[in-house]
């Protein structure tokens, strides 16, 4: 069957090179013809013989009932060539791309959910910027009162500085301050609600959890500061960080007849490693704006031990982490950002704090306990680590061995060999002789 | 509440240095591992749409790509983005160019039955 194709193509290549002028209104048709042909052809070679045949039949009916004026036109006037002109109609009504949008509904619909998709991203972007840089410019004035620098991105010349925020993500903004007594950077985060992703919106909707703020600072850590370590919060949030937060949860804990002494909101929370430290901080100001921002401020935590989060569970670390003066505020944006006067009042509780936190002086006996509680600590953690570094260091010594004896056996050099060989032996003996100095000794 | 005299400190500023990459790059996934999720996806989908011609797997790995997209982080290479995309987008176009039919929505087959 292959040859009867191939026979064709050629008799309309004829067909075309002899006849353009008299048929020049079919040039179109055929060009079609052939242009379709090939592919055609190339299919149909697979199928077994008895389909081609059904195929031959049925396109043959569909000429004579579509075209009948056309075919009788071309056997008028092409007589000679009645039998062979039959095949050039079978391929002319190609399912086409073009004619039937109809048919890509689904494709329709995944289109339009990428346009929504994107400009649901765009919404969303301006809208989480928008709204952090106005909380930003509501805390400019009092960051520059307080900082020399005052969003910092490391690379900028200081005399050149524009206070601005950074970018760290479409939901995520960020500025890092410094230059003031007491503190050696104070770093402003806002992590707001994933507005431009439609799938975290979705998922907002049955977990909310609102925009936030976070101040951490790293306070200046000096000889004659005292001991402190102190958190204080709504309950869920405080609770959450009491279990995470490895100072928190290695020195101190929940101090209820104190909170109750306040008077502070019964869905708030102390921690503290002495009452001491409590009734330090808490003096009747500071109590009277957490009572007032009661909503905007979710947590507080100052100490001086602060390490980080507590290790995953059955981890632990090989060797303490340093200890540093650390400060750190969760606050609400959804209740902060109200007026503008509730965020000065709330960043002038930090400043205050963080000199209190500085200024702060305990007695001598709360200074004796809490130097004697961190010394407990220190002690169990390094019996608890003894055991897994003896080991290591068991292992070490063996590798050590292994090394020199390795060195020696691959030594070329029979002097040299000879020589290590003496070293090797001279040192076991070594090993050896501190017994027969002990018995000599008793 | 306030500070006597001026706070600041033009002597003591301590420059803004970004964390260390490894460290930030960890800590920012574990925060929030949605982007790295949604590039495997793409991947996958990307790679059942070039090879097995399934088209409905090239247009999901390009919803994946966007969504991808959208939640970039600035200290995230742009250029992973930027190949998914590609990759999304050229597993859409030979599905098609192979075969142009459409994809045979659910409903047509539930309206017949």
């Amino acid at each position: 069957m292959k040859i009867v194709w191939i026979f064709l193509i050629f008799f309309i290549g004829f067909a075309i090179s002899t006849d353009d002028n008299e048929f020049a209104e079919f040039e179109d048709e055929f060009v079609g013809s052939s242009a379709t042909q090939a592919p055609e052809i190339q299919r149909e070679g697979e199928p077994p013989v008895l389909k081609q045949k059904d195929d031959f039949e049925e396109e043959d009916f569909g000429v004579v009932e579509e075209e009948p004026e056309e075919a009788e036109k071309v056997r008028e006037a092409d007589s000679d060539d009645a039998a062979p002109a039959q095949p050039l109609k079978f391929a002319d009504v190609p399912a086409h791309f073009r004619s039937n949008w109809a048919s890509y509904q689904v494709e329709g619909i995944v289109v339009l959910i990428i346009l929504i998709y994107m400009t649901n991203y765009l919404i969303g972007k301006t809208t989480n910027a928008s709204i952090a840089q106005t909380i930003f410019d509501m805390c400019r004035p009092t960051l520059e009162e307080q900082f020399a620098v005052v969003g910092d991105d490391g690379t900028t010349d200081l005399d050149k500085m524009i206070p601005s925020l950074k970018h760290d993500t479409d939901s995520t903004f960020s500025a890092w301050c410094t230059g003031r007594v007491n503190v050696n950077s104070l770093f402003l985060q806002m992590k707001m609600v994933k507005r431009q992703d439609v799938v975290s919106r979705i998922m907002e909707m049955f977990t909310p959890s609102g925009d936030k703020m976070t101040i951490k600072a790293s306070l200046e850590t000096t000889n004659d500061t005292d001991p402190l370590i102190f958190a204080v919060g709504e309950k869920k949030i405080a609770s959450k960080y009491f279990k995470e937060m490895l100072d928190l949860n290695s020195f101190a804990s929940e101090r209820k007849q104190a909170a109750q002494q306040f008077n502070l909101p019964a869905s708030w929370q102390v921690y503290a490693d002495q009452n001491e430290v409590v009734f330090s901080i808490l003096d009747p100001g500071v109590v009277s704006l957490l009572k007032k921002h009661e909503d905007a401020i979710e947590f507080i935590h100052i100490s001086d031990q602060f390490t980080g989060p507590k290790p995953a569970e059955g981890e632990s670390y090989t060797r303490l982490p340093e200890a540093q003066r650390y400060m750190f505020v969760s606050l609400n944006l959804q209740y902060l950002g109200q007026d503008e006067e509730s965020v000065m009042e709330i960043l002038n509780l930090v400043f205050y704090l963080i000199d209190k936190a500085r200024k702060m002086k305990l007695s001598k006996d709360a200074k004796v306990k809490a130097e004697r509680r961190r010394k407990e600590f220190e002690d169990a953690f390094l019996k608890q680590t003894h055991q897994f570094r003896q080991e290591a260091a068991q292992a070490r010594r063996e590798e050590k061995t292994r090394e020199r004896k390795q060195k020696l056996m691959d030594e070329s050099d029979p002097e040299r060999q000879k020589r290590l060989e003496a070293k090797e032996l001279k040192r076991e003996a070594k090993a050896k002789s501190p017994k027969m100095k002990q018995l000599k000794v008793k | 509440m306030q500070q006597n005299g001026d706070p600041r400190r033009t002597n003591r500023i301590v420059r803004y240095k970004p964390l260390d990459s490894t460290a930030n790059q960890q800590q920012a996934i574990s925060e929030d591992p949605l982007p790295e999720y949604m590039n495997v996806l793409g991947m996958i989908f990307s790679m059942c749409g070039l090879m097995i011609r399934m088209k409905w797997c090239s247009w999901l790995a390009l919803v994946c790509s966007c969504i991808s997209f959208a939640n970039t982080r600035t200290s995230d290479d742009a250029k992973q983005i930027v190949s998914s995309f590609m990759l999304s987008v050229s597993a859409v176009v030979m599905s098609y160019l192979q075969n142009p039919s459409p994809i045979i929505p659910p409903w047509v087959t539930l309206l017949q039955s």
